[in-house]
């Protein structure tokens, strides 16, 4: 197995950070959206952002981020580590200060780069992969407690990555990203075994509710990514794991529960501007539209999430972070070049003020505040 | 900044479809960096850390000018070789922090400075071990810190025999260089020893990896690094000092402003771009290869030296010359410089050699 940069630095511990950086803006502005993001000379970060893309702060992380989540009726929010995670790092909304650090409680778990909070802001949920019982997880912290380890369980499937709950608050919604060639050493015939799935489970006593495989034909497909509408329907966004995307397969899908999956129409110019990767999904205030982006194809591609029809795309080089924009059927779209972009309907993405802090690449994933 | 980089989105995208490479040529490419450029850039950096480790040992056993003017010198040289490589993200330098534990810049709200005092006030020898120190806070354990304590004005002074907290400080500088030393030896020994040497995965490149697959992967996480290289030299090395106008300056938003070394440094991260792209080797021997490069190539090998040319005319250091309004026009000139070598690493030739240009496009999760 390779070991990348990331399994270096797995119980390294005690790394240095460079300590909490005070903002001087924080007092004067609300941040709006968070990002993890690395910075032109390396260092790894989470930025909190304005309405118009200003930096209010950023404090410097261990090692790259991921994902975040907000703490309901608390100031509080959460970044988690890159994939395979080593830590998720709770810290305070309005200025950046450090709350509690998270570690997987053995060397052989990783956390997957995700994590929500259940709706009374008590317990945080986070996926996690157990390499040494080849199983996902999902790992229940009690933030009353410190954000100690409460409990966990499994999600039924491998590979754990994006999680989310539906408006019921209990029913979590998990995306099992299925094979993971890269982590996990199988034998061809559990790897033909093992395939992505949707896992729907009840949080509260880990129940698996329901569970929606993809089938066998698309054995390669790796559902990663997932939004959420008011009104309880899921996104599901994928990848191709395969050398040479095919360009024909979808690479989204809506989902209800009890239901099959409704494949997202192709956009124009085809699923192959994609490159079959979809880097994150999102939805918008009304929850009618879906944007999904592809960093590789320099596009996010926008669906109606009733009709599952194509409702645009926009060119935006490097753009992976998604997240809801002020006006409904508007998305905001974070880049690896360090710009924020309001996308909507048909009009080509637009970039937001000067404000917009060069010195950071976005990563991967923008969360509303 | 912004419409610059708008314009260069359009750049990007404007860019045509590509020639075809195989991954054989991409393998030589990168090898060929890796081993001619890369691997001795870090030999040099740890022969040079090696030397300032021994002479800020030496200049606190009988502290004076000589011994402190032996020790700026080993300064300037280790940035002289830092410098050369400081944009490589690629491989043990991004790991545990490293660039960062090297040198943690820019630094807009002074970390160094508070971590720096926080250390001298609580003159806590056992901190000064070297794991610990190692885990320590970043601002205090490399270049900028170093830079103040040697370039202070009462930088003699203040190690002198029987000045207070003269043994403490001492022993900070050791341990400073001591840490800088060991840094460099992990990188170079992550390149070429250990179980699986980083060199070792860029010559076969496991197609497991989830980063470095193939060769075509690493090619791009150069070139991008190159690129990146460019952007830190005009927007954060330059303009940031330069302000909007002589008034608006910030000569403290040089890089090593105290030591002098603005402008050496970016000279030396010039050579170091040209050496790691490559004229006959490396990405600019391939860029030739390609039915289009050889124009571009040479494009960029000639904006490269109107930029060595444009950083001669700075005859001021960095910060003052961002403050002069005759000098204010050269580091103008040299940013133009780097900002075609951007356009034309982003655009002609990521586009000749068939690689992708970005952040989240390199590797998904």
């Amino acid at each position: 197995m390779a070991i990348d940069r990331r399994t270096f630095l797995a119980g390294a511990g005690a790394l240095a950070l460079a300590g909490a950086l005070r903002p001087a803006l924080a007092a004067a502005a609300r941040p709006r959206y968070l990002s993890a993001a690395a910075t032109l000379t390396g260092r790894q970060a989470v930025v909190a952002l304005s309405e118009t893309g200003a930096a209010l702060y950023d404090f410097d992380l261990a090692d790259r981020g991921h994902g975040l989540a907000l703490r309901p009726g608390a100031h509080q929010a959460v970044c988690f580590g890159r994939r395979p995670g080593t830590f998720a790092e709770v810290f305070d909304l309005a200025t950046g200060d450090p709350v509690a650090t998270i570690s997987p409680t053995d060397e052989s778990r990783h956390f997957s780069g995700h994590g929500v909070f259940s709706p009374d802001g008590r317990y945080l949920l986070l996926t996690e992969n157990d390499m040494a019982r080849r199983r996902g997880l999902i790992g229940v912290h009690d933030a009353a407690a410190g954000y100690a380890r409460l409990r966990e369980f499994p999600t039924g499937g491998i590979g754990p990555h994006d999680l989310r709950l539906l408006p019921d608050g209990a029913t979590l919604v998990v995306a099992d990203g299925g094979l993971d060639h890269r982590h996990d050493a199988m034998s061809a015939a559990e790897a033909a075994d093992i395939r992505s799935d949707l896992a729907y489970l009840d949080w509260r006593s880990g129940t698996l509710l329901e569970q929606v495989r993809l089938d066998p034909a698309l054995a390669r497909m790796s559902i990663r990514h997932l939004a959420v509408t008011d009104d309880g329907q899921v996104a599901a966004a994928l990848q191709d794991s395969a050398e040479v995307p095919d360009g024909e397969v979808p690479l989204g899908f809506l989902h209800r529960r009890g239901e099959g999956p409704r494949w997202l129409a192709a956009p124009k110019g085809g699923w192959g501007r994609f490159r079959g990767y979809c880097g994150s999904a999102a939805v918008d205030l009304a929850g009618n539209v879906l944007a999904m982006s592809s960093p590789r194809g320099n596009c996010v591609g926008l669906w109606s999430t009733g009709t599952t029809a194509t409702v645009g795309i926009a060119d935006v080089h490097d753009g992976c972070g998604l997240a809801a924009a002020d006006a409904a059927g508007s998305l905001m779209i974070s880049s690896g070049a360090g710009n924020l972009f309001v996308v909507g309907g048909e009009t080509p993405a637009t970039a937001l003020g000067a404000d917009t802090p060069a010195e950071f690449r976005f990563d991967n994933h923008l969360l509303r505040v | 900044m912004t419409r610059g980089l708008i314009a260069f989105l359009l750049l990007v995208l404007a860019a045509g479809p590509a020639q075809a490479l195989t991954e054989a040529q991409y393998a030589n490419a990168v090898r060929e960096t890796a081993h001619a450029v890369i691997v001795p850039g870090y030999a040099d950096l740890a022969k040079a850390t090696a030397a300032l480790h021994g002479d800020l040992a030496a200049l606190c056993t009988a502290p004076d000018e000589a011994g402190l003017d032996q020790a700026r010198k080993a300064f300037a040289v280790t940035l002289q070789r830092w410098a050369r490589v400081q944009f490589l993200g690629l491989g043990p330098i991004a790991e545990h922090q490293r660039a960062a534990r090297i040198e943690y810049w820019p630094d807009k709200r002074n970390v160094v400075g508070r971590q720096l005092a926080d250390v001298l006030a609580r003159q806590d020898s056992a901190a000064l071990e070297a794991q610990r120190f190692a885990a320590t806070s970043v601002g205090v354990q490399g270049l900028p810190a170093l830079e103040r304590l040697l370039f202070e004005e009462d930088a003699l002074s203040a190690i002198a025999a029987d000045a207070p907290g003269a043994a403490f400080r001492c022993a900070l500088l050791a341990a400073i260089g001591g840490n800088l030393e060991t840094i460099a030896d992990e990188v170079l020994a992550g390149w070429t020893g250990g179980e699986s040497p980083f060199l070792q995965r860029l010559d076969q490149p496991d197609p497991e990896s989830e980063d470095l697959a193939t060769s075509h992967d690493a090619a791009a996480r150069l070139l991008n690094d190159l690129l990146t290289a460019t952007i830190v030299l005009r927007d954060m090395k330059l303009l940031a000092p330069l302000g909007e106008t002589p008034a608006k300056a910030k000569p403290q938003a040089a890089e090593f402003w105290r030591s002098g070394q603005s402008l050496a440094v970016l000279r030396a991260n010039l050579e170091g771009l040209r050496e790691l792209f490559g004229t006959d080797g490396g990405l600019g021997g391939l860029l030739r290869a390609t039915p289009d490069g050889a124009p571009v190539a040479a494009a960029f090998a000639a904006t490269l030296e109107q930029a060595f040319l444009a950083a001669d005319r700075i005859t001021l250091p960095l910060g003052e010359a961002a403050a002069d309004t005759a000098q204010r026009k050269e580091v103008t000139a040299l940013a133009e410089q780097l900002l075609r070598l951007r356009d034309l690493l982003a655009g002609p030739i990521a586009a000749d050699l068939n690689l992708p240009i970005g952040f989240n496009a390199l590797d998904g999760d």
